[in-house]
């Protein structure tokens, strides 16, 4: 049979209630919380994978290439679904002579849609 | 007759269904979404707020001094706020959050929570080289303790809902709820049958919901889709698997031994250890910037094929003694995540190698890296079956799940035979904590030593003569009788050890001469029994130590005497003596 499990502390419980109430609350706040630090951080990351593009953009009209890939991989990094950044990646790799290479790298985008690279190779 | 409240009307429908649900199972299940979503919001907060101060105190790019500096202020910041004000935050996290599930019941103080958020986040943002999995392990844990207390549920419903949090941490954390769920029956309880799996579930689906709802859906690592080459492929897997198990050892060896030297420093001076961990890898850094931090963006590189041999070679080392001194000097952090890295360099290596000599048959060095986290994983941590799940839940690749099956059985194979003790069950150790083993606690006790156990016999000081100990010890009907200094109990000093002494001359040397002979020629450790171990095992012991009594002390320290029990007592607890008495009259 049963018994009753027995408290874990001698002292009152507090209220039961209560501390459903302010769990709730602590949810909401925390939720705001992340929602905010989130988009900050997602804002930032935005930025900063635009920042990256544009200097390989620079870096690959001035001819350095290699330099200019790196920037491009950073880019992706952040921003992987980024059609743009992965042609201009494959384009630079192509000017760098690593057909192979641009290739992998607009694999995910021909499965998609095969039209999207015509012009690199 | 069933007696009628008075007041029922009052009550509004909802107050009445919450009070109803404090004496329902149902309320376990209630708790369980409660406690997944409150962990895996705080989780996700942790992991923002150490990205986001990581980026600026050590941005990428940034001047070398910087990379000294910051590490080595971080470890004296968050090494003084340890030291003062949050002792139990200190390391990974895990044999703190076994030790208060099994020896505390399940209570973890809100300090606890707060000084592990704050100091964790703190050093890992300042680069120190250790994980944050482990610290949100602890983290969730503690929550689920401090809510359940607040309800004010009873001891074994806190039990049971300190493995939920921790599934909602690691699954937040890692962002692999199937994971989380075994690690914490795995790992935490150490029964993969819980009764609380439906529990866990809930909560760690409930924490991956939260984080899903906050950060979107991306695995942990980017990876390109491996598969088997060719089936002479299994020969290197197996061969990574040899080198990701010696790695391990390697690597739980350097651990203990630096943070046992750490610990033989004087207490007064803990408070400035992990500044020694700061400002290795402070040194480190400032030569090979990845070696700071967790480092998940190089684990990355290196799945993706992204880092050359040399680098990746350098990496291995700079990492396994970074982590090791970081986590030996007192640092707050975990060792998933260094155990993941490691074990991606490792495996980037092997393959590097491989592909360079075979590249015909052969995968790239991304598909070794991914094997060798997890054949570092199971080799260090020791739960293969969670390492597998794991592997597969931060990449969402499941070609190559049989390569990395044989990997990490042959990993934790080798681990197990060279270091026998797995690391958070050597940490306890280091700590003198005796965790319960899951034998032990999943073991049905008819009696157990607490059943038995009576308050010890005189305590004998160490500084006391043998001639004068034995002749306390003619007095008394045990064999042998428990030694104590200032810190607690040394061991226990039997009737013929004392006479053996006398009758070398050695009447007017000190117990602590005889016991400090005794350890240092065998084993620090002395036999004892903790309360809830079984008569049986108390039995066994005495069999094997020829000793008639054995001090039962604390699982929290093994210098905290409870008690002694006799063969006597045994016996009594299983109605013998009076059988024998009955016999006799």
């Amino acid at each position: 049979m049963n018994e009753p499990a027995k408290r874990n502390d001698e002292s009152p419980a507090p209220s039961f209630l209560g501390t459903l109430v302010l769990v709730f609350a602590a949810i909401a706040a925390l939720f705001a919380f992340d929602t905010m630090m989130a988009n900050a951080e997602h804002a930032e990351d935005q930025a900063e994978a635009q920042r990256l593009f544009t200097e390989g953009q620079q870096l690959a009209r001035q001819g350095r290439n290699s330099e200019a890939v790196e920037k491009y991989r950073g880019a992706l990094m952040i921003r992987r679904e980024d059609r743009h950044y992965r042609l201009a990646l494959a384009r630079t790799l192509m000017a760098s002579g690593k057909p192979v290479d641009a290739e992998s790298a607009v694999e995910e985008v021909l499965s998609r849609d095969s039209l999207a690279v015509t012009g690199i190779f | 007759v069933e007696e009628v409240s008075s007041q029922p009307s009052r009550k509004t429908r909802v107050s009445r269904w919450f009070e109803g649900l404090r004496n329902e199972n149902q309320l376990s299940l209630v708790l369980s979404l409660i406690i997944g979503a409150v962990v895996g919001l705080v989780i996700v907060a942790f992991i923002l707020l150490t990205g986001r101060l990581a980026a600026r105190m050590y941005p990428p790019g940034g001047a070398g001094w910087r990379r000294i500096l910051v590490p080595t202020l971080g470890s004296l910041i968050t090494g003084f706020l340890l030291y003062r004000y949050f002792p139990n935050a200190r390391g990974s996290g895990i044999p703190q959050t076994k030790f208060a599930l099994f020896v505390e019941n399940g209570r973890i103080q809100f300090r606890t929570v707060i000084g592990k958020f704050f100091c964790c986040a703190g050093s890992l943002a300042s680069g120190i080289a250790l994980g944050r999995e482990g610290p949100s392990v602890q983290i969730g844990a503690g929550l689920a303790s401090v809510i359940a207390r607040r309800l004010g549920l009873s001891s074994e419903r806190v039990k049971m809902l300190v493995p939920v949090g921790c599934a909602a941490a690691l699954a937040a954390a890692f962002n692999t709820p199937i994971a989380a769920v075994l690690f914490s029956l795995e790992e935490i309880l150490g029964d993969l049958h819980a009764p609380v799996l439906g529990s866990v579930v809930l909560s760690s689906a409930t924490a991956w919901m939260v984080l899903h709802l906050v950060l979107g859906d991306d695995p942990l690592f980017h990876v390109s889709g491996y598969r088997l080459v060719h089936p002479a492929e299994f020969a290197i897997y197996a061969l990574l698997g040899v080198v990701g198990g010696l790695g391990s050892v390697c690597f739980v060896k350097l651990l203990l031994a630096l943070r046992k030297w750490f610990m033989g420093l004087p207490r007064t001076t803990a408070w400035i250890h992990p500044v020694a961990g700061g400002l290795t890898v402070g040194i480190m850094g400032f030569f090979v910037p990845e070696v700071l931090g967790v480092g998940y963006n190089y684990v990355e590189r290196v799945l993706n094929g992204d880092l050359v041999l040399h680098t990746v070679v350098i990496l291995i080392v700079l990492k396994i003694v970074a982590t090791a001194v970081c986590y030996g000097s007192g640092n707050a952090g975990g060792i998933f995540g260094p155990a993941l890295f490691i074990g991606a360099m490792i495996g980037g290596a092997v393959g590097s190698v491989a592909h360079n000599l075979l590249p015909a048959i052969t995968a790239t060095a991304g598909a070794y890296a991914l094997v060798g986290m997890g054949a570092a994983f199971a080799g260090i941590v020791r739960t293969p079956l969670t390492s597998v799940i794991m592997i597969f839940e931060v990449t969402r690749d499941y070609t190559i799940i049989v390569p990395l099956m044989i990997a990490n059985l042959i990993s934790f194979f080798i681990s197990f035979k060279l270091q026998r003790q797995p690391i958070y069950e050597a940490l306890a150790d280091q700590d003198g904590v005796h965790l319960p083993s899951s034998r032990s606690r999943t073991q049905p006790l008819r009696f157990q030593v607490a059943q038995a156990m009576r308050e010890p016999p005189g305590i004998l000081p160490v500084d006391m003569e043998v001639g004068e100990a034995a002749e306390r010890a003619r007095r008394n009907v045990a064999d042998a009788l428990p030694a104590s200094d200032s810190r607690g109990l040394l061991g226990m000093i039997s009737k013929w050890e004392l006479e053996s002494a006398i009758a070398q001359g050695n009447s007017k040397k000190t117990l602590a001469d005889l016991i400090l002979a005794r350890t240092s020629a065998h084993d620090s450790e002395f036999p004892h029994v903790h309360p809830d171990h079984g008569v049986e095992v108390a039995l066994e012991r005495m069999g094997t130590t020829g000793l008639n009594v054995l001090p039962v002390v604390s699982r929290a320290s093994v210098r905290r005497l409870l008690g002694v029990v006799t063969f006597e007592d045994i016996m009594e607890v299983y109605g013998l003596l009076r059988m024998r008495e009955v016999a006799k009259e």
